[in-house]
């Protein structure tokens, strides 16, 4: 019997319905238990905060599903501290480093900006996952299809969100069996093979490039990446193995903005 | 030096049969092996290590050696001590659970591939030593020593790069790659040190009370049965596991 350990999560979502509900199953399914829960509006969104606990050995999964999920624009976990007084909640946008569990003192990491726009229905999501893990790796002409009937606004969200679930997916299919490898052996081992069962990739300064991403139209002008997809397929990947904390993955070029290929590098 | 050292001979057959079974073992062990850092509980834990180092230390190691001295072909009557003939598998056991909970706990570094890659090579060479001094027949076996070292090198450096494919890489390169190294690891130390081995006539030594090689191949037989068994069974699961994963 393992320890357990009371953690302070904040979340903030776009979210104001169902987001109670949604958490709760993934705190159930990771065997944590909600003691207590604030929540307060701000916008269109919602800021909660919620003390849960339960067994430290299952806390960075616990992070990892709720830090990816589609509800969730951003994520803080903190030790829990009966004594201190509640702190007001405030809609700060932090993801900290995977030490919480230990107490230790981490310095918050600015991720890369999260999606602020809610998903499409999940209903469509999740028939299109069904779809897509059937033909897979055939996968973009499902995923592009889906992508041209998004708004702007959603399609980041939700290309992540499904790439982040196919590429958990390719992790327990084909990466699970083996050893729990640190940040460079999972880029090398993990990623980069997952990345060409979809596309011809290569290794590059510790991120992985594509010149053939399909997400990339020539047509488009356009100034920010648009590979949201596969970068929610790496991060789905390397999360999966639950060794590394939070990997969020960020596309730092793209062929969509006019550079040769596309570029993804990794942050813990 | 030993001019009078009674020759000996290897059947080619029952070599290449003894590599092939020890790379079948190294398989089925790895198989079991790669699932040690997937466990949730200690026991699933405790079960894939005991699991895997049977299959490595019993099946890989210890029916290669002993296919291996059936091909040995040696102009006396030979028999084999029981209890030494037990410990040496003991030895490959217990050198191969240690070695590989060690590799298969936590995160994969080079100082963790070192120890389990040492206990690992240190469990081949002696369980083939000890095997060796279970022989019961009328001659001494003298060795030389440059030769053994060289032995226990091969084992600790092969088994090293067996352990590197088995944990970390992933696909076809881990599985059959980590089996064919350590299939050259075990077999690779045994016939060198055979080559460092000279059987030196002694009529005072006899052959009483040892296992005779018919009992050997009914034992060798049974474990080889149990591990093609296992791999195969092993092989359909993960395959069935695999198609029903859901997204």
């Amino acid at each position: 019997m393992g320890n357990t350990v009371d953690i302070e999560l904040k979340v903030i979502s776009g979210h104001r319905e169902g987001l109670l509900i949604a958490l709760g199953e993934v705190l159930i399914a990771n065997g944590f238990a909600l003691l207590r829960q604030r929540r307060a509006n701000f916008g269109e969104g919602v800021v909660l905060a919620m003390v849960v606990q339960g067994p430290e050995e299952r806390l960075l999964q616990l992070e990892e599903q709720l830090g990816t999920h589609w509800m969730v624009q951003s994520l803080e976990a903190n030790p829990y501290d009966p004594s201190a007084p509640p702190a007001p909640i405030v809609a700060g946008i932090t993801v900290p480093a995977a030490t919480a569990a230990n107490g230790a003192a981490a310095p918050p990491v600015a991720p890369p900006p999260a999606p602020r726009a809610p998903p499409v229905d999940q209903k469509r999501v999740e028939a299109l996952l069904q779809q897509i893990a059937r033909e897979y790796p055939q996968v973009f002409g499902p995923v592009l299809a889906l992508e041209h009937s998004l708004e702007g606004a959603q399609r980041e969200a939700t290309l992540r969100y499904i790439g982040g679930r196919l590429g958990a997916w390719v992790y327990k299919r084909d990466f699970a069996l083996g050893g729990r490898l640190p940040l460079a052996g999972s880029i090398l081992h993990v990623a980069l093979p997952a990345l060409r069962q979809l596309l011809p990739s290569a290794h590059e300064d510790e991120g992985l490039t594509t010149d053939a991403s399909p997400f990339c139209s020539p047509d488009h002008a356009v100034t920010a990446p648009q590979c949201h997809f596969l970068c929610g397929f790496l991060e789905g990947a390397l999360n999966q193995a639950g060794n590394l904390g939070t990997v969020r993955v960020s596309e730092t070029s793209c062929r969509a903005t006019g550079s040769s290929q596309c570029k993804f590098v990794f942050h813990v | 030096m030993h001019d009078h050292a009674t020759p000996f001979s290897h059947d080619p057959t029952l070599v290449v049969l003894s590599y092939l079974v020890s790379v079948l073992g190294a398989f089925t062990a790895l198989q079991l092996a790669v699932a040690i850092p997937a466990a949730r509980t200690p026991a699933q834990r405790l079960q894939a290590v005991l699991g895997a180092a049977a299959a490595l230390g019993v099946g890989a190691i210890w029916a290669m050696h002993f296919i291996a001295m059936l091909a040995c072909r040696v102009d006396m009557q030979v028999t084999y001590d029981l209890p030494l003939t037990l410990l040496s598998a003991v030895i490959a056991f217990v050198s191969c659970a240690v070695g590989l909970a060690i590799v298969g706990t936590g995160v994969f570094n080079w100082g963790k591939l070192a120890v389990a890659g040492l206990l690992t090579g240190i469990g081949v060479a002696g369980m083939h030593y000890t095997g060796m001094a279970a022989m019961r027949m009328p001659a001494a076996i003298v060795y030389s020593p440059n030769v053994v070292a060289l032995s226990v090198v091969i084992a600790v450096v092969a088994s090293c790069a067996a352990l590197w494919l088995a944990f970390n890489l992933r696909g076809w390169a881990q599985m059959l790659g980590s089996a064919l190294v350590m299939g050259v690891a075990v077999c690779g130390m045994h016939y060198t040190g055979m080559y460092a081995a000279r059987f030196v006539p002694d009529e005072t030594l006899g052959t009483g009370g040892g296992l005779g090689g018919q009992y050997l191949g009914l034992g060798i037989f049974a474990v080889t049965t149990v591990l093609l068994t296992l791999a195969l069974v092993m092989t359909m699961l993960r395959r069935q596991r695999r198609a029903d994963l859901s997204i």
